[in-house]
């Protein structure tokens, strides 16, 4: 526990604290936060910054030109130019080195510009393709970007991109003909972004750098999460019309809380992707607890002083056991 | 380039010696990082279980009181109620140590808070009055914050105070005193940021400024507050109170003599620029992100990053143009941060840094 103290990484925060508890003199502070952040770092920082917004704002600048000027535009200078940006930024990302921030953010930006292509060239040529046919088109299309960048950003806004499309397919194809219910794509994108979880997991536990942001763990744990608990509630608040997946969506909700608490426990250590699942495993409790107690009894009374303990029960077993796994796993990186 | 990030040991092994700490006190230093690691503070998520735990559990109690018709009626009710409640409240609070006592603590409090609003605000104040409900909550939450530890109820109380006066400022009318409230804000944000910087009580009251500071330039930007006059107009004196701050406060990074360097020449220009041609809320957000950074905090680095967003969103939203002129301001905003940091890569001192 010593040498763990001793060897943590130094950080303004903590030194900061050191500072406010006294332990360090305001000139030794002052040194101390000199060696940890030299000015250098001030200025990589803000490099990063002008980086990301300046792009930000110059690819919503292009978007929006095309989203607002092209009645005004001949079709083939539209295109040419959302062309010659693609091929541009993809240029400029190779010569760069595609293992620089700088270039990665390029193909970011090309791929953005790929799906403002597509959305002008659906409206130029008025194919009659449905919405998701862009969408699943554009994940297509950037998907060499997204293993070329090995950027972890890039590959969320991918899977977004085939979030959105399943999502335009159920509505525009699945609902209408096949009167597929909401439960079905809840629980199919639940699945999907599963499988998205479960690649991001093997990947960096292979050594994969880029997929080792712990950011796009709980994005897509939440994605998860999220897909399973609506049908879950539903089915919970309305058992008389649940479907069958209502069901299955259930069973793989507490699948996911028991099996995400033991890979985050045992295989691959993350208290906050456990504490994801506990929040998940409390929202369900208490919808439960609230539909039994409902059922129970007509005093209202009763009712609502029975859920103000409940969920004063339910979210301090869940921050109690938190607060012990917390316990735990630090003794078990102790040894 | 890469480079192997420093160890705390090394760290306090450097101030040693460089005879800025002796032995017993880097001893005291590493039973302090010892004793960290064995208790650390609870994470954000587990914070938030609590409370919102808490909230739900009060919301709940308050509906059951008034079924049972036991809500009180009269202000003096509303008193006496809160006045049961607080002193229960700091007790479990002080006794209880860990999780259901905490929680149960927590949630008295917010109930005799809830209760103490509008029983003091009959007792010296106009009900009518914009004001008064921000103004009593402000007091509660100043005369309960040394005594209730709780980091929640610690943000959440000063907050709901801004909340609170944002909310009697729509309602009357007054939009002018947004203006105050920022600038209220800012001094307070000062003060609890840098004057009392090493007071670690104050970190939830911290956040809680943030939050407010956002919550007041959200609303200076709304539509609604913005008077026909022009956006800009009436915008001017909280871009130009947070670009004060985000000067003074660059000064202070710099250190004495900084305003020689080039460094901090540049910097200050852009924060002049920045306050003549854009936002009180773009503004706000670059010299929170700064703050974020430099107090390397990040729950206000990530809010700052989070409203800048919205923020860049709404002024573009609200310049005076065509839109396809909108769009080529964009390009342009963007292609100028690209080329100020292609030249800036190429002074000494960001060569030196080696970005």
């Amino acid at each position: 526990m010593l040498e763990e103290a001793k060897s943590a990484p130094a950080r303004v925060a903590l030194i900061r604290e050191l500072s406010a508890a006294g332990l360090l003199s305001e000139t030794a502070a002052g040194a101390a936060l000199e060696r940890v952040r030299p000015a250098g770092a001030w200025w990589r920082w803000a490099s990063r910054t002008l980086l990301f917004v300046g792009a930000a704002l110059l690819l919503a600048g292009v978007i929006f030109f095309f989203a607002f000027n092209w009645a005004e535009m001949g079709k083939f200078i539209k295109l040419g130019l959302l062309e010659v940006g693609v091929a541009g930024a993809v240029l400029a990302g190779w010569r760069l080195g595609l293992e620089r921030l700088s270039a990665k953010v390029l193909l970011l930006a090309a791929s953005v510009l790929c799906g403002a292509l597509l959305a002008v060239y659906g409206q130029t040529y008025q194919t009659g393709a449905d919405a998701y046919e862009l969408f699943v088109g554009w994940a297509g299309l950037i998907f060499i970007f997204v293993v070329a960048a090995r950027f972890g950003g890039l590959w969320m806004m991918w899977l977004v991109i085939v979030n959105v499309g399943v999502a335009l397919w159920w509505d525009q194809v699945l609902e209408p003909n096949r009167h597929v219910n909401d439960e079905t794509l809840l629980l199919g994108l639940a699945l999907l972004d599963a499988v998205a979880l479960a690649a991001r997991e093997i990947g960096a536990g292979k050594g994969l750098e880029w997929l080792a942001e712990r950011w796009t763990r709980y994005v897509l744990l939440t994605a998860v999460a999220v897909g399973l608990l609506v049908p879950t509630i539903e089915a919970i608040v309305e058992p008389a019309t649940a479907h069958v997946n209502n069901l299955v969506a259930a069973a793989l909700a507490v699948a996911l809380i028991v099996g995400g608490h033991y890979l985050y426990r045992d295989v691959i250590p993350d208290l906050a992707a456990i504490g994801l699942l506990v929040m998940s495993a409390c929202a369900l409790l208490l919808v439960l607890a609230g539909k039994i107690l409902f059922e129970a009894t007509n005093d209202e009374f009763a009712l609502f002083f029975s859920m103000s303990v409940t969920t004063l029960a339910v979210t301090g077993a869940g921050v109690f056991w938190l607060r012990f796994l917390a316990r735990t796993m630090r003794g078990r990186s102790d040894e | 380039m890469s480079e192997t990030p420093l160890s705390m040991a090394e760290v306090l092994a450097g101030l040693e010696a460089g005879g800025l700490l002796d032995a017993g006190g880097r001893q005291r230093a590493e039973d302090y990082l010892v004793a960290r690691a064995a208790q650390p503070p609870d994470p954000i998520y587990i914070r938030a279980l609590a409370g919102a735990g808490a909230w739900l559990a009060v919301v709940f109690f308050l509906a059951c009181l008034w079924i049972a018709g036991a809500f009180p009626q009269s202000q003096a009710g509303c008193l006496l109620f809160g006045a049961l409640f607080l002193p229960l409240a700091i007790i479990f609070g002080r006794v209880g140590g860990r999780t259901f006592v905490s929680q149960l603590a927590l949630a008295l409090i917010i109930t005799a808070n809830s209760f103490l609003i509008p029983g003091l605000v009959g007792v010296r104040f106009d009900e009518h009055h914009f004001l008064s409900y921000a103004i009593v909550q402000a007091a509660i939450a100043a005369a309960i914050y040394p005594f209730f530890r709780d980091p929640f109820y610690r943000m959440v109380a000063p907050l709901a105070a801004v909340v609170m006066a944002i909310a009697g400022i729509f309602i009357e009318g007054a939009f002018d005193w947004l203006h105050l409230l920022a600038g209220l804000l800012a001094l307070a944000g000062w003060a609890a940021f840098f004057r009392f910087e090493r007071v670690s009580a104050l970190r939830p009251l911290r956040y809680a400024l943030t939050l407010g500071l956002m919550l007041t330039t959200a609303a200076i930007s709304a539509p609604e507050a913005v008077p026909a006059v022009g956006a800009k107009g009436f915008q001017a004196p909280a871009t130009a109170i947070f670009a004060v701050a985000t000067a003074l406060m660059l000064l202070r990074l710099g250190g004495a003599g900084s305003l020689r360097r080039e460094w901090m020449v540049t910097a200050l220009i852009a924060v002049v620029l920045l306050g003549l041609f854009t936002s009180p809320g773009i503004m706000l957000a670059i010299g929170l992100l700064i703050l974020g950074y430099w107090l390397d905090d990040r729950v206000i680095a990530f809010l700052a990053a989070f409203f800048l967003v919205p923020f860049i969103a709404l002024y573009y939203y609200a310049l005076e143009l065509d839109l396809a002129y909108k769009s080529w301001v964009l390009m342009g905003s963007g292609a100028a941060l690209i080329a100020v940091r292609t030249i800036l890569k190429t002074r000494p001192w960001a060569k030196e840094a080696g970005s």
